[in-house]
């Protein structure tokens, strides 16, 4: 490559890189940017510390709650409709054992009605009064969310029905 | 007595914008309005994505003029803003071409060359401006990036690396090896011998 040639060739370089970058700002620009300085900043505000890490806190609260509720080997039972009026809580058993594998077999909610038009009664009732009436029950507890039902060993004791319990003030 | 804000500096316009004045941001706008735009248009290559990039970083500088510390120019402060701004936009650019196709056909196009020689020439120098056009387009981002702010022939070398955010001695090399690069390429497609 000659001199002549090299000229030529940063020339041309130095030509089309400086037409790419040439052009002049159209004066509707700074119309626009009179504009975006007069309107409000819509950009969402920071939020404070405090608020922050109360929501932070709160966040993990819940993940904790969660995760200890869904630990393996603590049966719930998920009813379908709980009544209100049933919720009650008995008072703790001595030393409850674990129940039985095979007394209490995984509940499964129910699926849609419009997939199991002719089922009945629930199964997820079913389910829960076979199990209730293969194990001696000394606790029940129901709540908005679930049915707990822990059993206990000492044979003889009478199943304690619901109604039998005394609601909490 | 009445000091028209043509002769103010920029360092006094900074203080009245601080105080928010617009007239006084709007002067800074206009005076390196331009070299805001070129900048964008260097990394864009777009005129219409260039001007829309410059107006929001012209905005977001009016907004943010209490972060300027006065360590730089205004006017490497404001291109800084609109090049970090231009990058942003350009790799959005990318992944929309990488999703829905090509979306820049009117990137670093170029107005054909004024009628001044004769037509001889004008057909050999147009067909090696659409070369050098198209080799520079090829260019990897970074080189094209130093190649065309340098072109700009806005900033020093030492503005430009603060606007890159690289050392002056890696810009310079950037600039020479793209130029390299073209040569190189414009060797191998028959352009010199």
């Amino acid at each position: 490559m000659n001199h002549e040639q090299t000229d030529l060739i940063d020339a041309a370089i130095d030509r089309v890189a400086a037409r790419l970058v040439e052009a002049v700002p159209p004066e509707r620009m700074y119309a626009a940017v009179t504009l975006g300085m007069s309107a409000p900043d819509r950009r969402r505000p920071a939020r404070p510390l405090l608020w922050s890490l109360t929501a932070a806190s709160a966040t993990a609260l819940l993940i904790l709650a969660v995760l200890l509720r869904s630990q393996p080997g603590r049966p719930t039972v998920v009813p379908d409709t709980p009544p209100a009026a049933t919720v009650a809580e008995a008072p703790a058993a001595p030393e409850p054992k674990p129940l039985p594998v095979r007394a209490l077999r995984p509940v499964q909610r129910p699926l849609p009605r419009r997939q199991l038009p002719t089922m009945s009664p629930e199964p997820a009732v079913s389910e829960l009064a076979a199990a209730i009436a293969d194990i001696d029950v000394t606790e029940i507890a129901v709540s908005a969310v679930s049915v707990t039902a822990i059993a206990v060993e000492p044979i003889g004791i009478e199943p304690i029905h619901v109604s039998d319990i005394e609601m909490d003030p | 007595m009445h000091v028209s804000i043509a002769y103010v500096t920029d360092a006094e316009l900074v203080e009245r914008a601080r105080e928010g004045d617009a007239d006084a941001f709007g002067e800074l706008a206009r005076r390196h309005g331009a070299a805001v735009y070129r900048a964008a248009l260097a990394a864009l290559g777009s005129p219409t994505e260039a001007e829309d990039v410059s107006q929001e970083a012209l905005v977001q500088a009016f907004r943010k003029i209490d972060r300027f510390r006065g360590e730089s120019s205004f006017k490497t402060w404001v291109v800084t803003i609109a090049w970090r701004r231009a990058l942003t936009h350009r790799r959005g650019l990318a992944l929309r071409r990488h999703l829905f196709g090509s979306t820049l056909d009117e990137a670093f196009a170029i107005q054909p060359a004024a009628a001044t020689r004769p037509a001889d020439d004008l057909l050999i120098a147009g067909e090696l401006d659409a070369t050098v056009r198209r080799l520079i387009r090829a260019l990897p981002s970074r080189l094209r990036d130093a190649l065309l702010l340098a072109a700009t022939g806005e900033h020093t070398y030492e503005e430009l690396a603060a606007i890159l955010g690289v050392p002056s001695g890696t810009l310079k090399w950037r600039t020479s090896e793209a130029r390299r690069v073209l040569r190189q390429k414009l060797a191998t497609l028959g352009w010199v011998r």
